[in-house]
């Protein structure tokens, strides 16, 4: 099986990238993520990782509309690849499988 | 609607920036959006901040843009220059080796003089009332002209300070510094210093590491010393103010109290001293000659501090006939000097300033300047040489659309990169000649990094870079791209025709240099071995000081016992220094009018047999006869001013007193040849000499010194003795005259070098554009020898060119060199010729070297290609 590599705030953009369906653009990631998880993001952050995503494939971006609102600049919203729908099941199921093999008393010792 | 907010302005500039373009459009949307999100909830300052916030969060490795991918093109095309520029040096090693080789020495060249001049210029310059302080000048009439001179009456400084509102401070100031003995118990310790007035330490910034400016010399007691002579002294420099030391002068003995240690006088000061005394002191020590101090008795120099926004001409008015006002008698015009030309603008000529040390100044910045002319011409000689091989570079570059400019800049960027590459050649060569330059110059120059000089370092490659770079950037990149193409080389023959001018010019430069260090080395030479009037071979002098000073009789009496000397006398000034000159003279028939100086020497029996100095008329002093102490001897010059044709047995009125003349001398030189002789008067007078000068047998002379200096230190109690040959000494008041002999000597083997370097490096293009040629040619039956001379004839018809130019030029330059010395050589015509013969035979020699390597080539192989 391919290996896919996310990092924690990798996999938190790229799940609310899916939540947001076909609304994901910077600032209405970086709002959901915050309003969500109630930890903030800096711009610098989320462009980054939003990048980096972009350029494994995880993700695929597209310019929409020009609004004056934004002083004229267009939004560019980001949608979930298939590559990037693989990583998220494979690290879901790298976690799951690390929680089976947790034996069952460390878990309840509390 | 209220005033809208908005974002500041310098993020959005500033995201703008650095943030790469691909992604800079929506994230500065996403950025406002954001904004005005806040501004709504938040308030417009929070909103603010956090937008400056985000913005330099952004300024991550992944969002800045990177340097390769500008948009500008400046980057990639540096780029380029700096790859053609390696390419070209790695492709043509020889002249790019030339080119290096001369460039980098001739960067050395100027910046050693550089370094030079600005020591130089440098000197005297650091008193913090520089731009206020002024030197006090005579200027008095003589009937060769106006002579200017320092000495001023003792008088003056007080009644200046007093009588003169525009002055604020004045001080006298002992014009040669005095060897003096200090003795503290047991220990003598000889120092040389000056004495001045109190206020010398708050005018003259010369700082105090213990006491206080102000009050240092408070009382006539008091004295400074320098560091170095305290550590001499008593080890150390702490805790020495208030001791008591008793110092001798001759013999003139008093004491002072130490009330200031100074730190030792920087190299670039004019006046060096290891102590200061107050000058009443001194005065005391002039009182023991003349008397009381009058306006008459001439001898102090005399600064002045003026106020600040003063000028030195409204001074000017008001001192100029201060003396006469004093005395009523028609004595020298006062006038100003500033401080700080004293060193660099020391010469006057007729009561005008004339020079001095600023020629020579300005002779080496000329040279310097000629140095890097030559150099870089070598550079755009060999690149316009080259042009033709690059122009189809060029050609094609312009076909694909290259600008003109972009051109300009590759040639330019090409020749910046060789200077500084020569530069730092040139810094290692200037690392390594900076020891032997020093010992040369007498100076202590060295490499400090400071930001003028590597300001100064980048200006001069700057400009050399520019200046070479030029000619090919706009020859060059003027061309026709079709026409290059074609292969039509029209500009050719202008471009041949520039380079020849330029090779000659080349050539004018090397051969004033050749033909003027051959009259520097002549005159110095000329200097040298001039007949002085007196025999300066073999012939020593000592200070006469301490017992030998006491007992003079006694001591020259037992000297001239000593195995190995032949005679010894004493004698009022070393024959290299100018010393007291006296004004009061008559004689029968003097008109009322005529003011003339008379060089006043001193004299003890014997002397002038010491010196050997010729009788021209008349006896010398001799102890056979007993009244010769009211006798005097003239000189010739003296003879010529009062205008006697047979002085012998008249009488002249010194100082008031008549004395018969029972001799004449032949002139002998007792100061610089830049100087006439003076008229002089020399009388018997043992307590008024200074020094003692013995004459020694011609073998082993350093046998008769050394026991000369055991019998001086036996008789002066372990005084040591401070001998010097007088041969040396007239060396040094040559010094700079042998310096500038010495260095435009090797400045000018640097400017001879390099211009044949270029013409080495054209002659090798020459040879090898015209390989072809001399094939056939050898092939048609020339033979070596004829192509030899079909080459060479081309560069002797450009230096011969060059000589029509520059002997004439050079006549007149060296001409007037040598119009500064009042004893000159005369410009002879071999001078010239020889120059000329020089510059013809190491062009040969170059040029030979190459066509006949080019001449001896097998044809077949310079024909078998293409």
């Amino acid at each position: 099986m391919k290996k896919y590599q996310l990092g924690e705030f990798e996999e938190i953009v790229l799940l609310t990238v899916g939540i947001l369906h076909g609304n994901a653009y910077g600032v209405s990631i970086k709002l959901e993520i915050e309003e969500r998880l109630g930890r903030s993001v800096s711009v610098g952050a989320l462009q980054t990782a939003l990048r980096r995503m972009e350029s494994k494939g995880y993700l695929t971006s597209r310019q929409g509309e020009t609004s004056a609102t934004r002083g004229g600049r267009p939004k560019l919203f980001f949608t979930v690849t298939l590559e990037g729908k693989k990583a998220l099941e494979y690290t879901r199921q790298t976690r799951n499988e690390l929680w089976d093999a947790l034996p069952s008393p460390i878990i309840n010792l509390d | 609607m209220a005033k809208q907010v908005k974002p500041p302005r310098f993020a959005i500039t500033l995201l703008r920036w650095f943030c790469r373009s691909d992604y800079h459009a929506d994230i500065e949307g996403d950025l406002l959006e954001l904004f005005d999100l806040n501004l709504a909830q938040k308030g417009p300052g929070r909103a603010r901040w956090l937008f400056i916030k985000e913005v330099f969060l952004l300024f991550r490795r992944s969002m800045i843009r990177s340097i390769n991918n500008t948009q500008n093109n400046t980057m990639n095309m540096v780029k380029h220059t700096i790859l053609f520029s390696f390419r070209s040096f790695k492709r043509y090693k020889s002249s790019f080796l030339i080119n290096l080789t001369g460039l980098s020495s001739g960067l050395a060249c100027a910046f050693l003089i550089y370094l030079w001049i600005s020591d130089e210029l440098q000197t005297d310059r650091f008193h913090e009332n520089g731009p206020r302080l002024y030197q006090v000048l005579t200027n008095e009439e003589s009937p060769s002209g106006i002579v200017t001179g320092e000495a001023t009456p003792h008088l003056l400084a007080d009644a200046l300070a007093a009588e003169i509102p525009e002055i604020e401070k004045s001080i006298s100031f002992s014009p040669t510094p005095n060897d003096l003995i200090f003795t503290l118990g047991d220990m003598k310790t000889k120092a040389q210093g000056h004495f001045a007035d109190a206020d010398f330490f708050s005018m003259f910034t010369f700082p105090l590491s213990q006491g206080n400016p102000d009050y240092v010399l408070s009382d006539k007691n008091h004295l400074a010393i320098s560091e170095s002579l305290a550590l001499r002294m008593f080890n150390t420099t702490e805790g020495l103010i208030g001791k008591t030391l008793d110092w001798q002068i001759q013999n003139f003995s008093s004491s002072g109290v130490i009330n200031g240690i100074f730190k030792d006088t920087r190299p670039n000061s004019t006046h060096q001293f290891d102590y200061i005394i107050h000058f009443e002191q001194f005065e005391d020590l002039v009182k023991t000659y003349v008397g009381e101090l009058t306006w008459e008795t001439s001898q102090p120099f005399t600064y002045v501090l003026l106020p600040p926004k003063t000028e030195p001409s409204q001074v000017n008015t008001k001192i100029r006939d201060f003396i006469q006002q004093k005395t009523g008698n028609n004595r020298p015009d006062l006038f100003l000097r500033k401080f700080e030309d004293k060193y660099l603008y020391g010469n006057y000529k007729n009561g005008a300033q004339a020079g001095g040390r600023i020629e020579y100044v300005r002779i080496f910045s000329i040279i310097a300047i000629f140095i890097i002319i030559v150099a870089c011409i070598n550079f755009m000689n060999l690149s316009t040489a080259r042009a033709s091989r690059r122009l189809k570079e060029v050609g094609v570059k312009k076909a694909i659309g290259a600008q003109r400019q972009s051109l300009r800049f590759q040639f330019m960027g090409e020749s910046m990169i060789l200077a500084l590459l020569s530069m730092l050649v040139a810094v290692g060569l200037i690392y390594f000649a900076l020891p032997q330059f020093n010992i040369i110059t007498g100076k202590a120059l060295s490499l400090d990094w400071n930001i003028n000089l590597i300001l100064t370092a980048l200006t001069i490659t700057l400009a050399t870079g520019l200046i070479s770079g030029s000619y090919p950037a706009f020859f060059l990149s003027g061309m026709k791209p079709v026409e290059i193409l074609k292969g039509k080389l029209r500009n050719t023959q202008k471009a041949s025709l520039a380079r020849k001018g330029l090779v000659t010019f080349q050539f004018v430069v090397s051969v004033l240099l050749i033909v003027s260090v051959t009259v520097i080395y002549k005159q110095v030479d000329f200097i040298q071995s001039k007949n002085l009037g007196y025999d300066k071979a073999q012939l020593v002098s000592f200070p006469k000081e301490g017992k030998t000073s006491e007992n003079l009789d006694l001591f020259l009496e037992q000297a001239a016992q000593l195995p190995g000397i032949t005679q010894i006398s004493a004698i009022s000034n070393n024959m290299t220094r100018s010393g007291n000159t006296i004004g009061a003279i008559d004689w029968e028939g003097k008109s009322p009018e005529t003011e003339v100086i008379f060089q006043f020497i001193a004299l003890d029996f014997n002397m002038l047999e010491t010196l050997q100095v010729e009788m021209l008329d008349g006896r010398s002093f001799s102890k056979a006869y007993a009244t010769d102490n009211s006798k005097v001897i003239i000189n010739e010059a003296a003879m010529k001013i009062m205008d006697m044709t047979n002085p012998v047995g008249k009488t002249m009125g010194l100082a008031g007193q008549d004395r018969q003349i029972i001799g004449v001398t032949k002139d002998f030189h007792f100061e610089s040849l830049h100087k006439k002789v003076q008229p002089a008067v020399m009388v018997i007078l043992p307590q008024w000499t200074n020094v003692v000068m013995a004459r020694l047998e011609g073998n082993n002379p350093r046998e008769t010194v050394e026991r000369l200096s055991t019998f001086y230190e036996n008789f002066n109690e372990g005084l040591p003795l401070e001998l010097s040959f007088v041969d040396d000494q007239y060396q040094s008041l040559y010094q700079s005259e042998l310096q500038v002999s010495m260095l435009s000597r090797y400045f000018a083997g640097f400017a001879i070098l390099i211009s044949c370097l270029g013409l080495l490096g054209l002659v090798a293009f020459t040879a090898e554009r015209r390989k072809k040629e001399i094939g056939i040619r050898k092939i048609l039956g020339s033979k070596a020898g004829s192509i030899v001379l079909m080459l060479s004839r081309e560069f002797t018809q450009i230096v011969l060119l060059s000589l029509i130019i520059a002997l004439p030029l050079s006549y007149w330059i060296t001409d007037s060199w040598l119009n500064g010395f009042e004893y000159r050589i005369r410009l002879e015509w071999w001078f010239f010729v020889l120059s000329g013969l020089i510059t013809l035979s190491i062009t040969w020699v170059t040029v030979g070297i190459q066509t006949v390597k080019a001449s001896l080539g097998n044809p077949v192989a310079s024909l078998r290609s293409d």
